[in-house]
């Protein structure tokens, strides 16, 4: 266990605002099968945290400390590399039943950007994502999330995730770059193709 | 008008029921999704899967995270057909069907029946479309059993068609030969009769009907025995119903007037006899012109012989030197003359005798006489030639003595002076000619060999025949007539008796002449 897991764990309980989905189960059986997510469960019971595993509905919203915590504990235990985790994050948009409500906004990249902050709402009540800059051109893009703040390992997550999302309408493997950014008052993601 | 309180209250409650329709939904998606057999996936206007079900996995064996987010192109064969159905649903947007092969992640390939289904939003813009993907392998492979069915079936009929041409065509030529055939023996200038295995009377042509004079409706299919009371025909069966064999050249006359010479062969088919043809060859004009010719020699014969017979007692005359005394030179010439003369006469005889045989006229006057006695006046009479040749005559006279026979003596006489003529005639000097006379219970055997310059062997079967002689001798002696082995060989078989010989060229010949005895004989002597 991570020294100051605990610690860490307690301070991001505490976290506001709701996240839907999340405790994604299929991700751990596909890479560590039944017996890392009982491995898990016991984990989360043993810090006393009450984590649906597999009983939570898509649409359901949660804690978004909750899920953070979760993730925590996946990274804990499993000791998951970057790329796992982004994988993690690109099996989630594959997966996700939002994503597929999404779906008919993933018919060009114009109307998939001009909904990206619209997707956002969809999953998190904390935060913004912007669209900074889109340049077709130079085929790239810029976005800033703000009002928000999240454990790194947990930005890498979401970079695969959002990677994942614009192979949606750019073709698999036509991304770049993707990569997640901290800046002093809000995270940037940056997406080349 | 409610307070906001209460406002909030049934908001709260509509919000509750909204979030248990949405799970509820989401329960109910995923439920249909794993419970439908058909593999399906969402793909949207890129072409990139954005969702499977349960089926779609087991089908391709692609997992939700492999299939998601790929091209829909990349499960199928990679063919145009696939970019093109690709391309047409994204431009007509409605529900399309097509056959595709599915290539499954183990790689193989599956014949799929794929329809897609275009999706839109409700503003009715395009936002992607329903693939859906039936395994249609069992289908296929009834299609392409039936298929292989349907192109056996096609190619039996091909080749039955190609059969019944061939067969049309096989036919068309065999129809055409058949006629030919037909026009051929109608017109053939013989009379041809062909009777089957059955004997019965299977063809006739007109020829045939022309020479035994009846209806062909009337005689076919008869039996050959049921034939006799019909024209002409009574003559011909009696040859064909005495003689068992193939038959060659017979003469006979059906009626007066027409001669004609009959043959019979056996046909047989690959394997079998079919039948026998009987020809009848036309030889009316050849005996009429055959008979013009004897009438003829026989009269410019007889006229020829009264003067030869003056000129021979002119002669014989000035050479007893009845008619003066003539000088020795004169007497050679004249004696020269008298020979010449001597076998002009015989000549005139030979064909005299030639004609008499021809015409039936060669009467014969059997005596009973001793055949040593006539082989024994001819040496006698040979032995002046014998000696100016210096050739040697060896005579093996019979053990025993030889019983006596009833020939017509001049005849035998002449027939066998003929063989020595030939034998001394044609043997070179110094040669020899051996004369045998033996016998046994049938037959008594004269035979003479002699060592001359014998009969080639191509022209040996013409020996008998008038006028023939052997290209080896004409260099040798222009003398002969060749009509004398003709008038021999009439001579020993109008006796009933046998002639034939042996001869080598350079060597020599022998000719043997057999004479019935016994009751051949006997009965034959009755004859006269």
């Amino acid at each position: 266990m991570k020294k100051n897991l605990k610690k860490d764990l307690e301070k991001w309980i505490k976290i506001d605002g709701k996240m839907r989905g999340g405790f994604v189960v299929d991700y751990v059986l596909k890479k560590e099968g039944e017996e890392g997510l009982k491995k898990l469960k016991k984990r989360s019971e043993e810090l006393k945290y009450d984590i649906p595993y597999g009983e939570a509905k898509a649409t359901e919203w949660f804690p978004l400390g909750l899920n953070i915590v979760s993730h925590l504990l996946e990274v804990d235990t499993f000791n998951w590399s970057d790329e796992e985790l982004r994988e993690s994050g690109r099996d989630g948009a594959k997966t996700s039943f939002i994503v597929k409500l999404l779906m008919k906004f993933f018919v060009s990249l114009e109307k998939f950007v001009e909904k990206i902050p619209h997707y956002w709402e969809m999953y998190f009540t904390v935060g913004k994502l912007e669209v900074v800059n889109l340049d077709e051109k130079n085929r790239k893009l810029t976005l800033h999330l703000r009002g928000v703040r999240f454990p790194p390992s947990f930005l890498i997550v979401l970079e695969g995730f959002f990677q994942q999302m614009f192979e949606f309408v750019l073709g698999k493997g036509n991304v770049k770059e993707s990569k997640f950014t901290i800046k002093e008052n809000y995270y940037e993601y940056y997406a080349k193709w | 008008m409610p307070s906001g309180k209460e406002e909030l209250i049934t908001l709260k409650e509509d919000l509750k029921k909204t979030k248990e329709d949405l799970f509820g939904l989401e329960g109910y998606i995923e439920e249909f999704s794993l419970f439908l057999p058909l593999a399906v996936c969402t793909v949207n206007p890129l072409h990139i899967i954005t969702n499977i079900n349960k089926a779609f996995e087991e089908l391709t064996g692609f997992s939700i995270n492999e299939s998601i987010g790929e091209a829909l192109e990349e499960i199928f064969k990679k063919d145009s057909k696939v970019k093109n159905i690709i391309k047409e649903i994204g431009k007509k947007k409605k529900t399309l069907e097509t056959e595709l092969t599915l290539i499954t992640k183990k790689k193989k390939e599956i014949p799929v029946k794929v329809s897609f289904s275009a999706r839109k939003d409700n503003e009715g813009n395009f936002i992607g479309y329903f693939t859906a993907i039936d395994e249609i392998v069992e289908l296929k492979k009834f299609q392409k059993g039936m298929e292989e069915k349907v192109k056996e079936l096609e190619d039996s009929r091909k080749a039955l068609f190609n059969i019944l041409e061939d067969i049309e065509e096989a036919r068309g030529v065999a129809e055409d030969e058949k006629n030919k055939t037909l026009a051929i023996i109608t017109n053939f200038t013989d009379g041809l009769l062909f009777f089957d295995t059955n004997n019965r009377l299977s063809l006739v042509n007109s020829q045939a009907k022309k020479f035994l004079k009846v209806n062909k409706e009337k005689i076919l299919k008869k039996p050959i025995l049921e034939l006799e009371k019909f024209g002409n025909f009574k003559s011909l069966i009696k040859i064909l119903t005495e003689e068992d064999k193939d038959i060659f050249r017979i003469e006979f006359s059906p009626r007066k007037g027409l001669a004609l010479e009959l043959s019979r062969v056996s046909i047989s088919g690959e394997e079998e006899k079919i039948g026998e043809l009987v020809i009848l060859h036309d030889i009316s004009r050849d005996k009429l012109i055959e008979r013009m010719k004897t009438e003829f020699v026989s009269l410019a014969a007889h006229q020829l012989r009264t003067p030869l017979s003056a000129i021979k007692w002119t002669l014989k005359m000035l050479l007893d030197g009845d008619l003066g005394k003539v000088t020795k030179e004169q007497k050679e010439f004249i004696e020269k003359t008298y020979n010449s003369n001597e076998r002009m006469i015989d000549l005139i005889n030979s064909l005299l005798n030639v004609t008499r045989i021809e015409e039936g006229r060669y009467l014969y006057k059997p005596t009973l006489t001793s055949l040593e006695n006539i082989v024994q006046f001819v040496i006698n009479s040979c032995e002046n030639q014998l000696e100016r040749k210096n050739i040697k005559l060896n005579y093996k006279k019979p053990d025993k003595k030889l019983p006596q026979v009833k020939v017509d003596i001049e005849k035998i006489r002449l027939a066998i002076q003929n063989l020595f003529d030939n034998a001394i005639r044609y043997t070179p000097k110094g040669g020899q000619v051996t004369v045998s006379l033996k016998h046994d219970k049938k037959e008594i055997e004269f035979s003479i060999a002699d060592t001359g310059v014998g009969v080639p062997e191509d022209q040996q079967s013409r020996v008998f025949s008038k006028f023939f002689r052997g290209a080896n001798v004409i260099r040798l002696d222009t003398e002969g007539s060749g009509l004398g082995l003709f008038i021999t060989k009439n001579i020993i078989e109008a006796h009933g008796g046998r002639i034939w010989f042996d001869s080598k060229e350079g060597k020599g010949t022998t000719f043997y002449i057999a004479f019935p005895i016994k009751k051949e004989f006997e009965e034959f002597l009755k004859k006269f």
